[in-house]
């Protein structure tokens, strides 16, 4: 079986008008399937363009990415979107919702993009999933009327109903109090235990500990990769 | 303090999109400086004084409104009394003219041009000095002096090359001898196109003869006394010479004082400024909406700033000000460039029209950047800003700082905001397609009707109007006779093809069979000269014997017959008539269709014997054929009517041919106007789309970069933001449709039907085809654009 994601020596420059950024230089990475991985590193080590590079939404500048076995690199636009919108669940750091559309539609959008789903079918898996991170009762309110938690949850919701093969988190708790990151956290590792591969961004100690790899960054190198055993099985297990 | 802040700001920010400040720079720009170059080039035309000296007032004529005189004009023998009115002799510098058209002629050729017969204060009221030679002198003005003619520029170059030795040569006007005693200057054809000077004196001007009263305008009260004792003076001179019973009520006399332009345009030229002034404002305002929806744009892209400044503390006032300053700076500064451009637009436009018609339009025309033009682009650039910058500040401020500020969306909008730039797109779109739709539809009108005519049956056909050189002179019998012997001569004289002598405009009706007065079309009745003959379908021409002893005869055209009898056999019956001679005449003949140059039959023909229908009054109408050019016929003409024995008079010979090609010549102008002043004003709205496409893509890449990596293809992108937009476009669409449809409906009953509504349909329907496609065009670019980059970048992007 394929890994689900082969990084060969990939960099990621930046030009502006004055300086250049080299945020990855040269990262080699490969995830087998099932794995839950955590990144880490300080602020600027490069995270979030790593993450951006793996979600297909953006191209490095040199180096190799298969993705289940395919070469990234040889992808039309139109595969790499339907890929995102079959195989992969992204919670952005910054929710990105649309504001003109209330938390509901929100969180169906990737399932208009699939397509082939009847209205009523894609209303209920919505639901489902807005159940999942307790936002029942919010799926006519619109972004601007939800708190910073529930902006974030409705995003979760929407990186999950797709039930995507990989699900790329970015900073998923950054914005919630304990009691809601363990919950997103606790839904993660779920997800995980049902043999979802994810890749999580996050800055904090703790959460890393429902990873079963942690990945630790500096100046756009990876610095450390170990694997662990995770908490959230043990939870699970307990 | 606060302000100079607000200004320091919009500049930065104005810099740093400079690609955004050149776009709208351009389009307020290009709108204004046309609309200026536009409005001065109409004003110029329409309103321009012809000022003699610099300073000197506005020179003004005396039209006379006279429905019982021929002429409507003051007349030679008034001047006696003239010069004796209080009035009259009020006034610091006047003069009077008569107008004339001359026959100019040498051994081999001759040719027709405007005169003047001008009084001794001619030239001291123009303040001019003579380009060569001398101007009159009180001697040239005696009964017995030698005859002496003043020419123009124009006549010394064409006639005379120029050169030096043409004082004191001889030059035959009207078959007369005049000497040439002087040249005057360049462009100076006063009144309007003279393009020569005679002295007025008895000998050579009838009593009859029309003069124009020409004087500097004093002030306002002692014009309108004067106006009001002229007017007084003409009704009693014309109740000395009319019978009482000849002044009916309802014919009153007017006395008019006009403009030079005023009076060559009888008044037209305000109606034809008034139009083209609203097609430049219509510009104007496309393009105000256009700016007006940009800056909207940019307003709300900093919306979320807008909102933290107002957290902070900053009245919306003040938030208005912020956005009004950028405003300010683009309106201004576009002021500045555009009334540059228009200044050398204008020194363009003075240097290719002199070129093309120097000496062929009046000299006043001079078009410059004057005070006026600046004072209506204060006007324009005030209604710029007040529809694209004040408008859209006072709008965007309007928002809850709680929504803006608590969106996690970033960029947000909000619906409201949104919707009306939506709204201006609309009726952006509907402004441009409808007047998009009445230009191409008024020039391909034009066009097919100028294509309509074959000019080449034209060739060699010239009409004009005869009378008795006094009114004592004629009488009914005299004029058949006369008439009857010009159509004779023109008959015998090979130079002819084809003359004939009538009477045009008879004031009588047809009647239907049911005795009411037929109106469904228009009717044309001429009592036309026995020999003319007209291509029958069947019957016969008149003869000499359809005199007044005969039964009254008729010819009717084959479209009469058929719309009055259908198919039932017409020769032998009456046509019944009202206000006629006869209560009903005989028809004789049925006249094959006069086909008219415009369109193909569109009115009737009714013919009477002139014997039978004499004229009452002293004038007939004349319309030959001839195979020669143009003064070899004047010529032919004049030898004819020099044979009479009774001398009839003519002022002007029309040569259809010549005037159906600067006919032409006019259509095909006014058709470039349209098609450029149409191609600019959807040139300028197509950017402004675009860009407003742009920036509305630009607003929403973020929600693009969203969707895009929730894994949405770029084509369903592309569909999704083309219908966003294109639900408002085809609002536009179809309103100016509906507009213009229902304006074609109306417009076919207006033109009784000489341009089909399937014609003006079809011309409008391709028109919005195309404005659509290009609309289209100009929403597909910027989405296009927003796809090439990756999702990723555009949602970093704030
Ligand atoms: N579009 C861009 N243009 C220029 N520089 C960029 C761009 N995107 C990222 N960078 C730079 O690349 C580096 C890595 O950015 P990245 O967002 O990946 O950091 P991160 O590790 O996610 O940080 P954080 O933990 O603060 O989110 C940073 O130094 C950043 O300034
Ligand atoms: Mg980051």
């Amino acid at each position: 079986m394929n890994s689900v994601i082969q990084l060969n020596n990939i960099e990621k420059r930046f030009q502006t008008d004055e300086i250049a950024t080299q945020a990855l230089d040269g990262i080699n990475l490969v995830v087998e399937p099932g794995e839950f991985v955590a990144i880490t590193g300080p602020s600027g080590c490069g995270k979030s363009t790593l993450l951006s590079i793996l979600g297909l939404i953006d191209e490095p500048s040199n180096g190799e990415y298969f993705i289940s076995g395919n070469q990234a690199f040889n992808l039309s636009s139109d595969e790499r979107a339907h890929i995102r919108a079959n195989h992969i669940g992204f919670i952005f750091q910054a929710f990105n919702l649309i504001s003109d559309l209330n938390v509901l539609e929100n969180v169906m959008l990737p399932l208009t993009y699939i397509g082939g789903i009847s209205q009523k079918e894609m209303e209920q898996k919505a639901k489902d999933a807005l159940a999942m991170v307790g936002l029942e009762n919010r799926i006519n309110h619109f972004p601007s009327q939800l708190s910073g938690g529930q902006q974030q949850r409705a995003a979760v919701a929407r990186a999950l109903i797709n039930s995507p093969d990989l699900i790329l988190a970015d900073e998923p708790t950054g914005n919630l109090d304990s009691n809601n990151a363990q919950q997103v956290l606790g839904l993660l590792s779920e997800l995980h235990a049902a043999g979802k591969t994810i890749c999580m961004v996050t800055h904090d100690i703790e959460s890393t500990t429902y990873a079963s790899r942690v990945i630790s960054m500096l100046d756009g190198t990876i610095l450390r990769d170990k694997k662990q055993l995770e908490r959230a099985s043990k939870v699970v297990g307990a | 303090m606060g302000l100079l802040l607000d200004f320091r700001y919009a500049l930065r920010n104005i810099a740093k999109s400079m690609r955004f400040t050149l776009l709208m720079m351009f389009i307020m720009v290009g709108s204004l400086t046309i609309s200026l170059i536009g409005f001065n080039y109409i004003y110029t035309v329409a309103f321009s004084h012809s000022q003699v000296g610099s300073g000197s007032p506005e020179i003004r004529i005396f039209k006379v409104r006279n429905p019982i005189s021929m002429q409507n004009r003051f007349e030679y023998s008034m001047l006696p009394q003239l010069r004796e009115l209080d009035e009259v002799k009020q006034l610091e510098e006047w003069l009077y003219i008569a107008p004339a058209s001359v026959w100019v002629s040498d051994a081999e050729r001759g040719n027709h041009y405007r005169g003047s017969y001008v009084d001794e204060r001619f030239f001291q009221f123009l303040d001019i000095k003579p380009a060569l030679g001398r101007f009159y002198t009180a001697e040239d003005f005696v009964g017995a002096a030698q005859n002496v003619v003043v020419i123009s520029d124009y006549l010394w170059l064409h006639l005379f090359q120029g050169s030096k030795d043409v004082i004191g040569r001889t030059m035959v006007v009207d078959q007369k001898p005049y000497e040439i005693i002087g040249v005057m200057p360049k462009h100076n054809n006063f009144p309007i196109f003279s393009k020569l000077w005679l002295p007025l004196k008895g000998n050579n001007t009838a009593p009859t003869d029309a003069i124009d009263i020409i004087y500097k305008m004093p002030n306002e009260t002692v014009e309108a006394k004067l106006e009001q004792r002229l007017s007084l003076f003409f009704t009693d001179y014309a109740q000395q010479r009319v019978s009482q019973s000849a002044l009916e009520v309802d014919k009153t006399v007017r006395v008019e004082s006009m403009t030079l332009v005023e009076y060559n345009t009888d008044g037209e030229a305000v109606f034809i400024f008034t139009l083209f002034m609203a097609g430049i404002v219509l510009i104007l305002l496309i393009s105000s909406i256009n700016i007006g929806n940009l800056l909207f744009a940019k307003i709300i892209e900093r919306q979320k700033e807008s909102a933290i400044r107002a957290a902070i503390g900053a009245k919306k006032l003040r938030v208005v000000q912020q956005h009004a300053c950028e405003g300010l700076i683009y309106c201004v500064s576009s002021w500045v460039v555009a009334l540059l451009l228009t200044d050398l637009g204008l020194r363009a436009l003075n240097f290719f029209m002199n070129m093309m018609f120097g000496g062929k339009m009046p000299y006043w025309w001079y078009w410059q950047l004057n005070t006026v033009t600046i004072l209506v682009s204060l006007l324009l650039i005030s209604l710029v800003f007040a529809i694209a910058v004040l408008l859209p500040a006072v709008k965007t401020a309007n928002f809850n700082i709680n929504d803006v500020l608590r969106d996690g969306t970033r960029g947000a909008t909000g619906k409201q905001a949104g919707l009306m730039s939506k709204r201006l797109l609309s009726l952006q779109v509907t402004l441009v397609s409808f007047m998009l739709m009445a230009s191409s539809t008024i020039g391909y009108v034009m066009y097919s009707m100028a294509g309509n005519i074959d000019g080449e049956t034209l060739k060699g056909v010239y009409s004009t109007e005869l009378q008795f050189q006094t009114e004592s002179e004629f009488s009914s019998d005299k004029a058949v006779k006369m008439a009857s012997a010009l159509v004779v001569g023109m008959t015998l004289d090979p130079a002819f093809k084809e003359g004939r002598v009538y009477q045009r405009e008879m004031e009588l009706d047809v009647l239907t069979s049911e005795g009411e007065v037929y109106t469904d079309k228009i009717i044309n009745i001429e009592a036309v000269s026995h020999l003319f003959k007209r291509e029958l379908q069947s019957g016969r021409n008149f003869t000499a014997q359809d005199n007044t002893e005969a039964a009254p005869v008729v010819i009717i055209s084959q479209s009469l017959a058929h719309a009055l009898f259908g198919s039932e056999e017409v020769l032998g019956r009456s046509l019944m008539l009202r206000d006629a001679k006869w209560p009903s005449a005989k028809i004789v003949g049925i006249a094959v269709d006069e086909m008219s140059v415009v369109a193909s039959d569109r009115r009737h023909e009714v013919y009477f014997s002139f014997r039978q229908y004499a004229p009452k009054e002293n004038a007939m109408a004349v319309k030959f054929i001839t195979e020669l050019p143009p003064s070899q016929s004047y010529e032919a003409f004049y030898r004819v009517l020099g044979r009479l024995s009774s001398k009839l008079e003519t002022s002007y010979i029309f040569d259809h041919y010549d005037n159906h090609r600067s006919m032409m010549g006019a259509f095909t102008s006014i058709i470039y106007v349209f098609l450029i002043v149409g191609g600019f004003a959807l040139t300028l709205s197509l950017i402004g789309i675009y860009a407003m496409g742009l920036s509305n893509i630009n607003k929403s890449s973020y929600e693009i970069g969203i969707r895009r990596a929730l894994g949405s293809k770029d084509r369903q992108i592309m569909l999704l933001f083309i219908k966003k937009n294109l639900t408002h476009t085809v609002t536009g669409l179809t309103i100016s449709a509906l507009i213009f449809y229902i304006l074609c409906y109306l417009a076919v009953d207006f033109f009784r039907g000489i341009v089909p509504f399937s014609v003006m349909f079809g011309a409008g329907s391709i028109t919005l085809l195309l404005v659509f496609a290009a609309v289209c065009l100009a929403l597909y670019i910027p989405v296009k654009r927003s796809i090439k980059v990756q999702p990723a970048v555009s949602l970093r992007m704030e």
